[in-house]
């Protein structure tokens, strides 16, 4: 029994963390010394915590991406084993995928071609706008709300200036186009999930008479004055429509020549999120001597990284390809295997995204990760906001093969409530290696082959 | 079509699990093998780490921080840190969750030093004393399955708390919630410092006696 009550004060205060530092050491010192003052002051730390517990009720569920973000994290771990496999992220689908980190960071990838993706950084989620003028690329810029209203206020000094009609013309156009953008993304944004988009506003030259073939030139000038001036090669932008009118056109940006990619991965130095497909050796980056990589476009630092150790599936958007399957796999299935009889019954239904806490304050979207070590053969998917299936369907795991690229029945997962699951898979002599994964709806009992029915999608 | 695998009959038992519910009644003596294997960099153990004392956890950094974006930004710095500092978990030193409440609690008061806040909680801390837990307890979705869990556990520690004088409940938890030292309650009780030390003393010496009864001490 500890009788000396200054010791059961201080221990009081140690277990409390309220203990000034000088004080600090010197009864750390006492507690080597005194394995029963020691075991007292476990028990009152164990206390704090009981009552850190009971205290911190009602308890509340955090939301998913803080699990997403920190599994994000640890896979640009370095030190990490090597025995985890890192399957490929997704270059393929016709998706824009979005990883939104805390509200202070988006990174926007368009798939389609994986030499086309633009990262961005923002105090919040916002668009990628390039604004290009007769193929040409005029300036590049995040949409979020600051950097809008920067450019409109210095649209608004060139406007002051008296620069010519046809100039004129197409500044007003544009600041029509960003402020239909900045409200669109407002309400955009606001609503679930979050998704950043790539667009592309193509000044389409309201004057096309051979009188005039240099107002393009001059309206390039005065718009880059207040700008910021951009060199990419020249992107072969088509608008929708052309005529005397701007017209915006949804797209991904051609950064660089496809056919000189390098299979390199970056990572953020203050988001971790992988992001690859950037070349190296271009005008745009240059590697620092601590082996990251200056990007001078988008103004930040890449720690160049060798492969993720997580990948994630999203849903597929509204209007995605039915025949995404084709694009996933890279060949076209054999005839007949898509849609099935029983796949076409069942009609495509958009999951609810479910709240996982009322009291978030980022939306909880159907989310999965998986994870797969390939020296056991075993895995796990992590499934977050994802409402249970209907009555006759249930959610069926599918593998995609590296070696043939076949897409491979997993299983059924078992009914789950909503919020975050995990499901265990074992692929020990099974000779698949998977490369990527997905979660369609099916009839109960499933399918043999996927039905068009696709709720996530991932590499 | 043929009768495809039910994942819940995998190899690795129950094929897919809820670790929440595999807890034992006494709360936070759980998720030491998690911790095992986070040290063994085991990807997953994250996730079991989270679905553990995800709930609590988060709690706890928006009673401190008083501001959900916060709570969740030093909740994923936690998950980071716990992977990262896992080997230097001692079992014999305390219990899984007392070791996650320390590491977040150090991240929360890091963070409120960031603020630059004049007085610690910059006045979001919610108060102190609490109603009934039962009757706020938060039972949306699938996380009533998971909280009911924790209840018997909040409510054993809810009863001790109520066995105190009000003066030696409010300075602890003004301790644990506030960081508040010895000096800040004397100051903001308009007590002597000791009364303040003797007062702590006497509050946890009581708790520890009533709540040592009802579970096993620590290792």
């Amino acid at each position: 029994m500890i009788a000396d009550k200054q010791s059961i004060e201080t221990s009081a205060a140690y277990s409390l963390d309220i203990l000034p530092d000088y004080e600090r050491a010197e009864f750390e010192r006492s507690l080597r010394q005194n394995p029963e003052l020691a075991k007292f002051t476990a028990d009152f730390r164990e206390l704090g915590a009981d009552i850190i517990l009971a205290e911190s009720a009602p308890l509340i569920a955090p939301p998913v991406s803080v699990l997403s973000g920190a599994l994000a994290r640890i896979g640009a771990d370095k030190t990490k084993p090597k025995r985890i496999t890192i399957l490929p992220m997704l270059l393929s689908a016709a998706a824009a995928l979005v990883l939104f980190s805390g509200g202070k960071m988006v990174w926007t990838r368009m798939f389609g071609t994986s030499s086309q993706n633009i990262a961005t950084t923002s105090a919040e989620p916002a668009d990628t706008v390039i604004i290009t003028k007769n193929g040409q690329t005029i300036a590049t810029l995040n949409a979020d709300e600051r950097s809008l209203k920067e450019l409109l206020a210095k649209i608004q000094r060139i406007e002051r200036n008296s620069p010519p009609p046809g100039v004129i013309q197409d500044i007003a156009r544009l600041k029509r186009e960003l402020q239909s953008l900045r409200k669109a993304d407002a309400e955009r944004f606001s609503a679930n999930p979050r998704v950043a988009r790539t667009v592309v506003i193509e000044m389409v030259d309201p004057s096309t008479s051979p009188t005039d073939t240099n107002l393009s030139e001059r309206v390039s000038d005065y718009i880059a004055s207040g700008i910021e001036l951009q060199t990419d090669p020249e992107p072969e932008v088509k608008p929708v429509s052309s005529g005397d009118e701007s017209t915006s056109v949804e797209r991904a940006p051609i950064i660089v020549d496809p056919n000189s990619q390098q299979e390199i991965d970056f990572q953020h130095n203050e988001n971790p999120v992988f992001y690859p497909d950037f070349p190296a050796g271009s005008d745009s980056y240059e590697k620092i001597d601590d082996g990251r990589v200056w990007d001078e476009k988008n103004q930040m630092i890449w720690v160049e990284t060798d492969v993720p150790n997580v990948f994630q599936a999203v849903h597929p958007p509204i209007g995605f390809d039915p025949d995404f399957i084709d694009d996933y796999l890279g060949i076209v299935p054999p005839a007949g295997i898509l849609p099935g009889p029983k796949q076409a019954a069942v009609p495509v239904i958009e999951p609810e995204p479910v709240p996982v806490n009322k009291n978030s304050s980022i939306p909880a979207a159907p989310i999965a990760f998986s994870i797969y070590d390939e020296t056991t053969g075993q895995g796990s998917v992590i499934v977050g906001n994802l409402a249970p299936p209907d009555d006759g369907d249930v959610y069926q795991l599918w593998m995609r093969n590296a070696a043939d690229d076949q897409l491979v029945s997993v299983g059924i997962l078992p009914r789950f409530e909503t919020g975050i699951e995990r499901f265990d898979f074992d692929l020990l002599g099974s000779g698949i290696t998977p490369a990527g994964f997905m979660i369609t709806r099916e009839l109960t009992g499933g399918a043999d082959q996927p039905s068009n029915n696709v709720i996530l999608l991932g590499p | 079509v043929e009768q495809l695998p039910d994942m819940s009959a995998s190899p690795r038992g129950a094929g897919w699990t809820n670790p929440a519910e595999a807890l034992a009644t006494n709360i936070g003596a759980s998720g030491g093998d998690v911790l095992l294997r986070l040290a063994e960099h085991d990807p997953g153990a994250i996730v079991d780490l989270y679905q553990l004392f995800g709930a609590p956890l988060f709690s706890y950094a928006i009673r401190i921080l008083g501001d959900h974006s916060d709570a969740e930004e030093v909740l994923q710095d936690m998950l980071v840190k716990a992977w990262e500092k896992s080997n230097q978990y001692d079992p014999s030193k305390s219990r899984p969750f007392t070791w996650c409440c320390t590491l977040l609690r150090g991240l929360c008061f890091d963070k409120l030093r960031r603020r630059n806040a004049t007085k610690r909680g910059n006045g979001k801390t919610v108060s102190i004393e609490t109603e009934n837990i039962a009757a706020q307890l938060d039972y949306t979705t699938r996380d009533a399955r998971e909280h009911a869990i924790w209840h018997e556990q909040i409510e054993r520690v809810r009863q001790a708390l109520e066995t105190l004088h009000p003066l030696e409940r409010t300075y602890i938890k003004a301790a644990i919630f506030q960081g508040s030292t010895h000096n800040e309650i004397a100051e903001n009780g308009g007590e002597p410092i000791g009364t303040v030390k003797s007062r702590i003393r006497r509050g946890m010496i009581k708790l520890r006696q009533i709540l040592r009864s009802q579970r096993p001490p620590a290792p």
